[in-house]
């Protein structure tokens, strides 16, 4: 079966509108906007990270707009903050809520995390303790920033280096009672479940298998940075630098098994390369994607 | 716990947070510094990208240490990183080792001007006809401002600013050491497509751009720069070629009392 009769079958599988569950994405970096523009490479999707584009207006929006013209967007917030002490900031809705009506994205999603404090801004996704009280608190946020938007978001699972010994649920728990409270979709990191799993010593195949899958809207690829921590075990790092690790596009694989093809983003934040480097990788990606279809549509049942 | 772990993320020397907890029972020190590093290293390298005249001035070493007192003391209060270092050139001013090099705070005014002026507001420029019209009716100038689009942005120094600024971008056509540091300079900036342009403009013109931005006249704004050599038709035209004049605005009381 050729790809897009392949991908036109996979269409009315698909929930998602005017994106295919085969899609794979890059994330739209300012020093590529020409490039794009000039040749529209073959991809399904771009997504851009939303706290980028907050601003009045200039390039970013010129060319996000051009772009728009031509693929599908996901927008990906990184500052909402929905793990913080406080309620998130409601101005930082508003915010949000304009680039979305602007752009009117395929996808949105935002982290199981927190990076404000008290009017600070961090910049980094912090974790979050994983108990009754958090659990309440956190699918109140999300509760009302889907009201609030007027449309589901996905949820990422976090990266995270340390755990909390008041922690009485799991992560996949903790992830699943958010998902089953609020009704919000999953954006599953790959790149994240590798990293957790191995910094806090557990199956990550095993983790995956606990989530609730089909509220899978879209996955995440990245690379990570390996150190040790104090004991001399391995700490990893969520870098998004280098490209997909091994293991990582491994664990895609299994998990596509499980839950079939879903839009698939490969992100790259740091030695961020020519855009040639990385359609190569998405069309790694994309090899998986067409494999999973394939045999979903000789075997629906299976 | 967000108040411990907000603590210790921005102070490198504060103990890390009770209550964290990992498989093989460590102290749990190396990994709460990965928070720490990424933290502090984003935000130095978001304001490396906001400012990378003053990182080429004074070195990336110097950079990064300075950059780091100012995160500590002065963390972003927005999630938007282009707009993360507008108190930086007051910072910059009141660090004592910033001292020898005496226009480091005007570059860094400048760099973040040009930042804003990149991302602000798009605006369609005046219609002609509205201009000339104006031009012809003496009367109509005593009372009209002129409204410039938000990506204006003027600047004075008692340094060559802009020069300084030039001689560090790729492939300048100026040396740092050719320009003559007690040289004042005023610098208007303008973005009249996605691109921001620096101009240095001579007394006159900033002092009849100065006094629009700040709502006078066409009359009086060509007036008060009247003391220094000023052709305002050329000012206007300069300002016309840059799409900096979004409309005109009528201040009929203003103008009728002075």
């Amino acid at each position: 079966m050729s790809d897009l009769a392949l991908s036109k079958a996979c269409t009315a599988l698909d929930p998602i509108q005017h994106m295919l569950s085969t899609d794979v994405g890059i994330g739209l970096k300012p020093e590529h906007f020409k490039e794009i523009l000039q040749f529209l490479p073959e991809l399904g999707f771009f997504e851009i990270h939303a706290e980028n584009y907050m601003v009045d207006g200039g390039p970013l929006h010129f060319y996000l707009s051009k772009i728009r013209e031509h693929y599908p967007l996901s927008i990906h917030g990184v500052g909402l903050s929905i793990g913080a002490q406080a309620p998130v900031d409601e101005a930082h809705l508003d915010r949000l809520n304009l680039l979305l009506n602007r752009y009117q994205p395929e996808l949105f999603s935002e982290h199981l995390a927190w990076s404000t404090h008290q009017g600070h801004y961090l910049n980094d996704l912090l974790p979050v303790p994983y108990t009754q009280q958090s659990l309440k608190h956190i699918c109140e946020q999300v509760d009302h920033v889907q009201t609030r938007l007027g449309r589901r978001m996905l949820l990422e699972n976090p990266a995270t280096y340390v755990e909390f010994d008041n922690s009485d649920m799991t992560e996949e728990v903790f992830i699943t009672e958010i998902i089953k409270t609020t009704g919000c979709g999953l954006l599953i990191d790959i790149n994240n479940v590798y990293v957790s799993c191995i910094n806090h010593h557990r199956d990550p195949l095993g983790y995956i298998q606990a989530l609730p899958l089909t509220a899978v809207g879209e996955i995440h690829l990245a690379g990570f940075a390996t150190d040790q921590d104090s004991d001399g075990s391995p700490l990893l790092i969520d870098s998004h630098d280098s490209e997909v690790a091994a293991p990582v596009w491994n664990l895609y694989q299994k998990a596509l098994q499980l839950m079939g093809p879903r839009p698939t983003l490969l992100e790259r934040d740091g030695n961020v390369p020519g855009l040639a480097v990385l359609h190569e990788e998405a069309k790694q990606a994309k090899v998986f994607l067409m494999i999973q279809a394939e045999q979903q549509l000789r075997s629906p049942y299976a | 716990m967000h108040n411990a772990f907000n603590e210790s993320l921005l102070n490198p020397d504060a103990a890390i947070p009770k209550g964290l907890a990992c498989w093989n029972q460590t102290d749990c020190y190396e990994r709460f510094s990965v928070y720490r590093n990424n933290v502090m290293s984003s935000l130095i390298n978001v304001l490396a990208g906001n400012f990378p005249v003053i990182e080429q001035l004074v070195g990336q070493r110097f950079f990064r240490a300075m950059a780091k007192e100012y995160v500590m003391q002065c963390p972003p209060d927005v999630p938007m990183m282009v707009k993360y270092g507008r108190s930086f050139a007051k910072f910059i001013h009141d660090f004592p080792p910033a001292r020898s090099i005496p226009y480091l705070e005007d570059i860094a005014k400048l760099e973040f001007a040009i930042q804003e002026s990149r991302h602000a507001a798009d605006v369609q420029p005046i219609q002609l006809s509205k201009l000339i019209n104006l031009i012809e009716d003496q009367n109509k100038l005593n009372s009209t401002g002129l409204l410039l689009a938000p990506s204006t942005q003027l600047l004075n120094s008692a340094f060559p600013l802009a020069s300084i600024w030039f001689a560090h971008q790729p492939q300048a056509e100026i040396q740092l050491n050719t320009i003559a540091l007690d040289q004042a300079e005023n610098v208007l900036l303008t973005r009249p497509q996605l691109d921001v342009d620096i101009h240095r403009i001579d007394l006159g013109m900033a002092k009849f751009i100065n006094s629009l931005l700040k709502g006078l006249s066409v009359t009086q704004a060509a007036e008060l720069a009247s003391e220094f050599s000023f052709e305002p038709v050329a000012a206007i035209q300069r300002l016309i070629k840059q799409n900096a004049i979004v409309d005109l605005i009528d201040l009929p009381f203003k103008g009728a009392m002075l």
